[in-house]
Order: C-alpha cells, then structure tokens, then sequence
C-alpha cells in the first residue's frame, strides 16, 4: 500500500507525515504527530471525543482522513492553552466547576465549546447543550459541562 | 485503497468509470468514512471530489435559484442567510443530519448519495423540485432530485456518475417550505418519519404544493394526493385532515428498532399536518415581507 | 457544635479544591492506554465470528502469516487445556474453542508492526465454519436437548 506525503498546519505550526490513504485524520494526529490528546472513542463519528477544527470548522477528526488535510490547517487540544501555558478561560473554567471526571471526553468538548463561544459569545443553555450534543460524556452528567461553558463564555464576554 | 483528488468532474467520473472494483466519491464522508471504519465498504478507489474548483460554493443564480456544490457542508448552508430565507426547509432538514460535528462536513448530495429512506436531506429537496447535475461518461445531465433515490442504499445513478451540484429553482413570491421529523430523542437520531412541504400562496389560498415523505417507504415519496388535499384551500381544519390522511394513505412503512408501521403510518399524518402549517405561514410571512419592501 | 464551625475546623471538606488530575486533562496531556506507544510494539488486530453458533472445522492463517510485518496469528490451540469452572468460562470468553458461540465471538487474533497491517491480515485468516442453529433466549436454552 503507497503512502501520500500530507504536507499541513497543526496548531500553528508546519508538520508534514505519510499517509496510508485509510487512516483517518485521527490516526494521523496521534500515531504520525504524537498528539494524543485527541481521543478515539467510537471512531464513527457518535462522540465527539476527536473533535478538532479543519480551517477552523468543528469536526470529527475520525470522519477526515489524514490525506484530505493536504493544505489545510488544523486546530487540536494541544493548542488551545497559549504557548506560554496560560489556560483559556474554558480550560480554567472545567478545573473550577469539576466539569470533567475521567477526562476521556474532555479535549473535544473543550475544543466543540471554543467553537461554539467563538460564533456565539452568549449562547443560552439550550444553545449550548444542541451544539454538544455530539459529545458524548458517560461521567459528569453534562450539567457541570454546561455551567462551566457558561461560566466562561461570560468571562469572556466581560473581557473582550 | 488508492487515493484520488481529480480537479474536474469530468476526470472524477473518468476515474470511476474506468475502475473495476469498488469505487466511492468522497465529499463530506460522513458515511463513506463510517463504512470504511465498520469494513462493511472497503473502496479500491475513493475520489475524492474537494479539490474540484466551486464544489464547496453557494451561488445565487440570475433567476433568484440556489446552486450548492456536492461538497458544501450543512453548516456551510446554515451560514448563508439568503439560502435560509429562501428555502429554509431544506437548510432545517440538512441542518438535522448528525452533530455539530458532522455538520461541519455532510453534504445535501452525500446525503441524497447514501440512499437512505430517512435521509433528512432529501425530502425538503423533492418538495422543493430541486434538481442535479450529474457528470458522467456520457457528458452532464439534469435530473430531478425526485428521481435519484432508487431504494435503500441504492440511487439511479449509473457507473461513473458524480453529482457535481445540486439546484434550487428561484423561491419566488408567496411561498414556503418546512421540513420536521420524528424521532424518540431531541438530538443525534435517524427519522422515523420525515415530511416536507413547499407550497405557494394566492392571497391566502394554496395554489402550489409538493408534499414529500422520508422513511415511510424504500424511497423518499413524493405524494401528489397530499398536494391535492391542500391546493385551493386556505390549509383550514379540513384540508388538514385531508391532508393527514391522504399522507397516511401514501405512507408503506415497514417496521423496525425506530417504530412499528402502524405507529409511522399515523405520525405521517401527524407531521404533515404539522409542516403544512409551519411552510403556510412562512408563505404568509414571505408575503408580509414582500409587501413591506 | 454548629456546621459553619465544624466546616472551618476541617482543611478540605466544605472546600472546592481543583482536581489534582484537571490539568492534564484539560489539556490533552493526560495519558490513557491508547496514548501509549513503545518502540517495537505490534498492533493486534481480531478475527471474529459471523455467526450466532458454529462449529470451526479449521483454521489457515498460512495466507495472513505470508504477509510481511505480521508477526504472530493466535488461535485457541495456543491457549491451556483443562481448564474448569470460571477460569475456563473466562478463556472460553476470550476466543472461541471448539464453537464459535455468538455473532463476534473472537476465533483469532493478527499481531502486526501496524494496525492497518493487522487488519488487512486479519481478513486473510480462513475460517472454516459449520453453521449450527441458535437460539436467541434463555427458554429455548434452557430446553430440553440444548447444550
């Protein structure tokens, strides 16, 4: 099987790898760049555990495959604090409000909720709990989840 | 696998055509992508139609249509308002199609594509006479959206062909669409019955309607005794009930895990009632618009 | 002793400490078993069962073991005999004996240097099977004659 050159952006930075054609963008994030903060939880697009943004659009990173990156660029968990370690409100906000237990769900939430306050500054709970609605969480009971989405799209409403 | 990201649709369809195995065009791969992972559809050839120029663009055409390219996401459609305004059935039924996620890649046509009776997509496209254009070895053609679904997972498309876009003819003065499902759950679920309706006012008397039904037969139906339940009424309590049961009539469910016939022969009834509302006083309310400007 | 004061008595119960574990796993540094990579490792991939109930009259891995990169294909010969009671239910859980006894019931498993290798290798695994009736409830298994 001939792998493809994928030559693409990653948060920010110029990454190239290869590429059987089957594996999905996923794969390549985690086995090809050693970013496993992306999960695999159903690998068929129902959890939402490996949402990243594709020029800057939410999807399932298991529903792209790594070839179809060429060219594009690529937004994970991995950069979502600033270099410098600094959380993002969302980030600061899941710690404070214990929206997270085991933490398998919780980069692509967080990433799905960076998208969602991004387009919407001041989305109301059922806003909110629509867009998530392809995350799946089988710990929190997702209340916590959406009080602390809450808690920092204000945050930054009162920043910005 | 081989990997293919032709440029035209006429070299896309080249590509399959010239392919003995199992090919797959991919655009959104909401589904092609979910059948690789299950290894129920392993293509030998998957082409990949993204790089194509104008696939992912929304034009509106001179006469007041809507071109959508086949790789144009559901969000894609969402996020242009004058699509919105002017068929805002069909954006609501694609916009019902997967997660937040998904919408970020799904496309009309993959949806219309994967064959499925309870494609949400695809009904708000049949009320809407919307059309393909479809490229193949034998050069382009036109066919009505109605015509492509040819059973579950299977479409009138012959080998080799690719829809390149599909078309919404110009809405026009007094009309509406709406599209609504059933389903047991508020999110994340497949149709147990889906219903579009499109029609178009004279003052307050239907004088156009088109009546699609997704998941209650091997394909999407269009019901013309639905159409003539309402036309020339003012969608008052007894074209309602007409129109519930003409919809009842036409519906040939089977039944299964999401609802048992009887149970998705009634709720046909019940959504189309329900629709017809929603695209009349949108046809209403365009009208209001119209008048004011 | 009123509970505001026994609250300011205690260092953390009443309080809300941030979870020692939240950094990590806000941030994707969090490591779960998948995240783990080892130089050399094999990837596993499962040959299972498409049927409910079936007799396996062979198994040739000999068309998966030819293809470079595939390092082992393991089948229930390769696992103890005599076992009993909950340990044999156990194996008997993990890949399939002499029967095969659900729909998915593991026959055998690929190791790989990768898992698309494992993968493809798994699908060349021959299977012979016998098909054998099912039952679907716990009354007709219970039945006189089941076994």
């Amino acid at each position: 099987m001939s792998k493809i050159h994928v030559t693409t952006t990653v948060n920010g930075d110029a990454v190239d790898f290869l590429a059987d054609p089957r594996e999905t963008l996923l794969d390549c994030l985690r086995d090809h760049l050693g970013l496993t903060g992306s999960k695999e939880g159903c690998g068929t697009g129902d959890c939402g555990a490996c949402s990243v943004r594709l020029d800057g659009v939410l999807v399932s990173s298991c529903l792209v495959l790594g070839v179809e990156a060429e060219g594009r660029s690529i937004e994970t968990i991995e950069g979502m604090a600033s270099p410098d370690g600094t959380l993002h409100p969302l980030q600061r906000k899941f710690i404070e409000h214990a929206a997270l237990q085991c933490g398998f769900c919780t980069p692509g939430i967080l990433v799905a909720a960076k998208a969602l306050l991004e387009e919407n500054p001041d989305p109301s709970e059922s806003e909110i709990r629509y867009w998530l609605a392809g995350n799946l969480c089988r710990c929190t009971g997702y209340d916590k989840i959406i009080r602390a989405v809450q808690d920092a799209a204000a945050e930054l409403r009162g920043a910005a | 696998m081989r990997y293919h990201s032709p440029l035209t649709f006429e070299a896309a369809s080249r590509v399959a055509a010239g392919a003995s195995g199992v090919t797959r065009f991919l655009a959104g791969g909401t589904d092609v992508l979910v059948q690789l992972r299950a290894g129920s559809v392993t293509p030998d050839d998957l082409i990949d139609l993204k790089r194509i120029p104008g696939v992912g663009s929304i034009t509106r055409e001179g006469d007041g249509g809507w071109t959508i390219g086949a790789a144009v996401s559901g969000a894609a459609l969402g996020a242009t308002p004058g699509l919105v305004s002017d068929w805002p059935g069909v954006v609501e039924g694609m916009g019902l199609v997967g997660s937040t996620q998904v919408q970020g890649r799904a496309t009309l046509a993959g949806n219309l594509c994967n064959g499925s009776p309870a494609a949400d997509g695809v009904p708000g496209l049949v009320a809407a006479g919307a059309t393909a254009t479809v490229v193949g070895p034998e050069g382009r053609r036109r066919m009505a959206i109605a015509d492509i679904p040819a059973g579950p997972g299977r479409t009138a498309l012959q080998p080799g062909e690719v829809i390149a876009a599909i078309h919404l003819p110009a809405r026009g003065a007094q009309g509406g669409d709406a599209y609504e499902r059933f389903i047991p759950r508020t999110e994340m679920d497949i149709a147990v019955v889906g219903c579009a309706v499109n029609l178009r006012l004279d003052g307050d008397t239907i004088v156009e309607a088109r009546v699609a039904l997704g998941a209650v037969a091997p394909t999407v139906l269009l019901v013309e005794a639905c159409a003539q339940a309402i036309v020339g009424t003012r969608l008052d309590e007894a074209a309602l009930d007409a129109l519930a049961a003409a919809a009842r009539a036409a519906a040939k469910p089977i039944s299964d895990k999401r609802g048992t016939a009887e149970f998705r022969t009634h709720v046909a009834g019940v959504l189309a009632r329900r629709v017809a509302v929603t695209a009349y006083n949108r046809a209403k309310g365009n009208r209001a618009k119209g008048a004011a400007q | 002793m009123p509970k505001d004061e026994i609250r300011s008595t205690f260092k953390y119960i009443g309080t809300r400490p941030n979870r020692p574990d939240g950094l990590d796993k806000v941030t994707g540094r969090a490591r779960y078993g998948a995240d783990y990579a080892a130089s050399n490792m094999l990837h596993a991939a499962v040959v299972r069962s498409p049927h409910a109930h079936a007799r396996i009259v062979k198994i040739d891995a000999s068309k998966a073991l030819a293809l470079k990169g595939v390092k082992a294909v393991v089948t229930r010969a390769d696992f103890p005999e005599g076992l009993t009671g909950e340990t044999w239910n156990l194996q008997e859980n993990t890949i399939a004996g002499e029967r095969a006894l659900y729909d998915g019931h593991a026959v055998a498993a690929v190791a790989a240097t990768s898992a698309l290798l494992a993968q493809d290798a798994a699908k060349l695994v021959e299977v012979t099977y016998e098909v054998l009736p099912h039952v679907t409830d716990v009354d007709a298994a219970m039945a006189e004659g089941r076994r």
